[in-house]
């Protein structure tokens, strides 16, 4: 009986000793991994799903075609009905960490499924640009206009009604699609678009003299640290004196990324975030940005930034994704596009 | 309205009896009453029988098999109810109505314990006219107590014993984690069955309505219910509108009603009135990705109401396809290759878009995987029989007659496995019919339209079968009955090309059925079927050519087909029909195709 009470000790402080190094090797694994794997949902970077990828020709000046990568989303009715042409269509461009399926990819399917045909298009990837979070200089807002011009023309060279296309976008893509609400945010090419939907917009440019194009809609966070809230309530009330027509909804608990990936629930601080809340651009009716006595045009853009640093940017936010208030605004986007296209 | 179904579950729920009345199964003594598990009855210790509803008598049996223990609502709720969904308030009445019958008012026995559940504060012992019974359960009870009175004495090596124990246990456990995480994308926790009802769990809110209640029409409401009623008769696992009370219908916070209801997705509806129209949008929510779909968009001129039969089953048809659209995106992602329930449900899409054989085979292969995983999955036996009933009719099969016999092996036990559902009861009467048996076909299939009658497979297969008995009428009233639903589906338009182009044929409209039949080929380039008829139809009229490059189009995408393929895959005992069937086959043979192998 001793000996195998002996044994049974020494089994045990083997067994206690297994356990012990077992932990220790599974606490380290977890020391060892990359910390943001824990924090970055592995799906994060995956482009749109569900569209028919298409390529783009976006003539730029001076510099030739560049391909643009589309997801193209039809309704998805009955092929012979012609209803489905007629609806709408909507141009999506990519937000500052450039396109998503979680982002991207789920306003496609939304507004597909509401049926409205939708091209979301990837102004970075072509460009060799992972996302301009960090520095918005590495790409103009203008070019991603032309980049919507050309999947304009495409969605009319597939059928879709000319007068019924809206641009959409969220982050910077709402900063894009907003420069559809003004005749002279849009110069010199124009504001051919039917609505401005912007998600999370930064409204930095503002027309000196507003000569409001298309009907808006503007989705704002209220706890937006990089476009904030105060300049787009301007930029909403001087469209809406000049005659526009505007719907600005504010959505409580929502950062500048509350429409982002469902897994990024928790608030992690972008410290090298570029921040625009009080950035404000006045535009001439030429499409010229003026600030002090400068005036800055597209190819000035890095200097413009350069300037928006030295004097308003600042660095750092914190967002996180907002599930109720993304499944709001997509159903109140849904709504705004009915309220103009549909019937 | 009442859910057959539902009725079904419920009555055959089992209430366990545990502890001491399980061992007794005898009569039952508690307070001044007596309990008789066997007559199911209720009386007093004078023998005066109480009369109990069926509800208030389970619970009263569940009570009984767990005294002196807190039971909470929800466990009181999925024991008497099961997968059927209701309110608290259900619960709330069926207890009232036992302490009515018991003369508890007070609460003396069935103890109310607020925020925790109910309490059957009682001692429940054997009745002493059982004597036998009580004889056992008093021997287990005494022994139990023998047990609990012998003292622990703890011994030297106790101590070490405990660490020698709990070390291994560590090592077990970490080792069984590690298995675990292995595991975990391999397998759901629970049946393929469940786990695919617990991802189709929705909540139906409300609708949201901008005139609000004004004249007393809550017209919001009435949408809720005939959504979450037509839901719960297709056997989906809803929280209806009395569940989600506390939302807010205009912004409901989709996240709570996932946590608190434990639901995959939230169905919410608005109802806009303007310029004397009415327009009701159906939304459905994945609750955990924030994704939306709009299911439904109705317009209604002023001052007509909805049919909310017909919109309640257009709602549940969209849902179908968008649940399935979703569930089918996240199976494809990375890392969802090894789980059975993803490939059930990728093998529904390879079967719903596909045309090739390839498509087919990874179907069946898909259903094959689900089915080795968990073995008693109605769903994926289902799957797996219906895939090769499609490889058959698909003409993709080297041993057609060989393929009918799997299918019908494997229907037969999705038949065992759920006898009531129209799916299996639609699935199995095709085995009926291409086993000559058309009459007890055409029986199954009107049985499952009873159960299910808004099902356009199971009514394209029935009008599949009159036409092939020569009811041309009845076949073409089924099939304008599914011509115009929404939402479009590919398998469905399929199938509905197929019978207008057969319709047609065997009424002798051959140009109409030519029609139909270009129409298809057209928006399915893909699927090699249209052409043997289209072969057939142009060597009945004398055009050879056209009937030459039909067949050799067919033979090269269909390489399988032959006469006796063909003849197998219209079954029938009309004269009518068969008269046809002949011409048919005298067409495709003019046209150069082989009578058997190539």
């Amino acid at each position: 009986m001793n000996a195998m009470a002996a044994w049974v000790r020494r089994m045990g402080r083997l067994g206690a000793l297994a356990a012990m190094v077992l932990a220790a090797g599974a606490a380290s694994a977890q020391i060892q991994s990359t910390p943001w794997s824990y924090f970055i949902p592995a799906d994060i970077h995956m482009p749109p799903l569900g569209g028919k990828a298409v390529v783009l020709a976006s003539p730029q000046p001076g510099s030739g075609d560049v391909s643009i990568p589309a997801a193209y989303y039809k309704p998805d009715s009955k092929p012979d009905k012609a209803a489905d042409a007629s609806r709408g269509a909507v141009v999506l461009v990519n937000s500052a960490a450039g396109w998503s399926d979680a982002r991207e990819g789920h306003y496609a399917r939304a507004l597909r499924s509401a049926g409205y045909a939708v091209l979301a298009i990837d102004s970075y990837g072509p460009r060799g640009i992972a996302g301009t979070l960090t520095d918005n200089a590495r790409l103009a807002y203008q070019v991603q206009w032309r980049d919507a011009l050309a999947a304009r023309r495409f969605l009319i060279g597939n059928g879709h009604r000319a007068d019924r296309i809206a641009i959409m976008g969220s982050g910077r893509g709402g900063t894009v699609a907003l420069l559809a609400a003004d005749e002279g945010l849009a110069a010199p090419g124009g504001a051919p678009f039917d609505l401005a939907i912007a998600v999370a917009p930064a409204c930095l440019f503002h027309p000196i003299a507003p000569k409001p194009a298309a009907p808006v809609f503007m989705a704002v966070g209220d706890q937006d640290a990089i476009g904030g809230t105060r300049l787009c309530r301007d930029l909403a009330t001087d469209l809406q004196r000049a005659g526009g027509q505007v719907v600005l909804r504010a959505y409580p608990d929502a950062s500048s990324d509350f429409d982002g990936h469902a897994d990024l629930l928790r608030k992690v601080r972008e410290t090298f975030a570029e921040t625009l809340a009080t950035c404000s651009v006045p535009v001439d009716a030429q499409g010229m940005s003026m600030l002090g006595n400068r005036r800055f045009g597209e190819s000035d853009f890095p200097a413009l930034m350069a300037e928006l640093r030295a004097t308003c940017m600042g660095h750092g936010a914190v967002a996180w994704t907002n599930v109720t208030q993304k499944v709001r605004v997509t159903i109140d986007v849904i709504e705004f596009l009915d309220a103009n296209f549909r019937r | 309205m009442s859910d057959p179904s539902a009725t079904a579950r419920s009555a055959a729920l089992p209430v366990p009896l545990a502890g001491a009345a399980a061992r007794a199964e005898g009569r039952l003594a508690f307070a001044e009453f007596v309990f008789d598990p066997a007559r199911q009855e209720l009386s007093r210790h004078d023998g005066q029988p109480i009369a109990l509803t069926p509800k208030s008598l389970a619970l009263l049996r569940y009570l009984l098999a767990h005294p002196g223990r807190v039971l909470a609502k929800d466990e009181l709720i999925g024991a008497l109810w099961g997968a059927v969904i209701v309110t608290d308030d259900s619960l709330v009445q069926c207890v009232k109505d036992l302490r009515g019958a018991l003369g508890d008012r007070a609460q003396r026995l069935l103890k109310t314990l607020p925020r925790r559940g109910y309490m059957f504060d009682v001692v429940v012992q054997a009745a002493p006219a059982g004597a036998a019974v009580q004889a056992e359960a008093l021997a287990d009870a005494g022994a139990s107590s023998a047990r609990a009175a012998t003292p622990v004495v703890p011994s030297r090596d106790t101590g070490w014993r405990r660490t020698a124990l709990a070390g291994w246990l560590l090592v077990l456990l970490t080792l069984l984690g590690g298995a675990l995480v292995w595991w975990h994308d391999a397998a759901p926790g629970v049946g393929i069955d469940e786990e695919l009802r617990l991802r189709r769990s929705i909540a139906v809110l409300a609708f949201h309505d901008s005139a609000g209640r004004a004249a007393g029409a809550p017209l919001g409401d009435q949408l809720a219910d005939a959504v979450a009623g037509q839901l719960v008769r297709d056997g989906t696992r809803v929280i209806g509108r009395g569940g989600t009370l506390w939302q807010d219908p205009a912004a409901p916070e989709f996240e709570r009603i996932g946590r608190e209801q434990g639901v995959r997705y939230v169905l919410a509806g608005r109802i806009t009135r303007a310029n004397g129209r009415v327009s009701i949008d159906t939304y459905l929510t994945e609750v955990s990705s924030g994704a939306v779909y709009r299911l439904d968009e109705t317009d209604l001129a002023a001052g007509v109401g909805p049919d909310l039969a017909a919109y309640a089953q257009q709602v549940a048809r969209a849902l179908e396809a968008r649940t399935v659209e979703i569930e089918v995106e996240r199976a494809r992602l990375p890392g969802h290759e090894k789980n059975p329930v993803d490939r059930l449900v990728l093998g529904w899409r390879e079967l719903d878009r596909g045309n090739m054989k390839a498509d087919l085979e990874r179907a069946r292969a898909h259903f094959a995987a689900a089915a080795q995983a968990d073995p008693t999955s109605y769903e994926a036996t289902l799957g797996l029989g219906v895939s090769q009933l499609a490889l058959f009719y698909a003409f993709q099969s080297a041993t057609p007659a060989r393929t009918v016999e799997e299918a019908e092996q494997t229907l037969r036990r999705a038949l065992d496995l759920a006898p009531d559902n129209p799916r299996t009861l639609s699935a199995w009467a095709e085995v009926l019919l291409l086993r000559q048996r058309p009459e007890a076909a055409i029986w199954l299939w009107n049985r499952a339209l009873e159960i299910a009658p808004d099902n356009a497979s199971i009514r394209l297969r029935l009008a599949n079968a009159m036409l092939r008995q020569g009811s041309y009428a009845a076949a073409h009233e089924h099939m304008a009955k599914v011509s115009d639903l929404r939402p479009y589906e590919l398998r469905r338009q399929q199938a509905l090309y197929q019978l207008q182009a057969d319709l047609a044929f065997a009424q002798g409209r051959d140009e109409e059925a030519y029609g139909v039949l270009q129409h298809w080929r057209a928006e399915f380039p893909n699927s090699g079927r249209p052409y043997a008829m289209l072969a057939a139809i142009d060597a009945l009229n004398q055009r050879d050519a056209a009937a030459a490059e039909h067949m050799a189009r067919y033979r090269q995408m269909l390489p399988l087909g032959n006469i006796a393929y063909v003849i197998q895959t219209y079954p029938s005992n009309n004269p009518d029909f068969l008269a046809q069937r002949a011409r048919l086959v005298q067409g495709l043979k003019q046209a150069g195709l082989p009578e058997e192998g190539r």
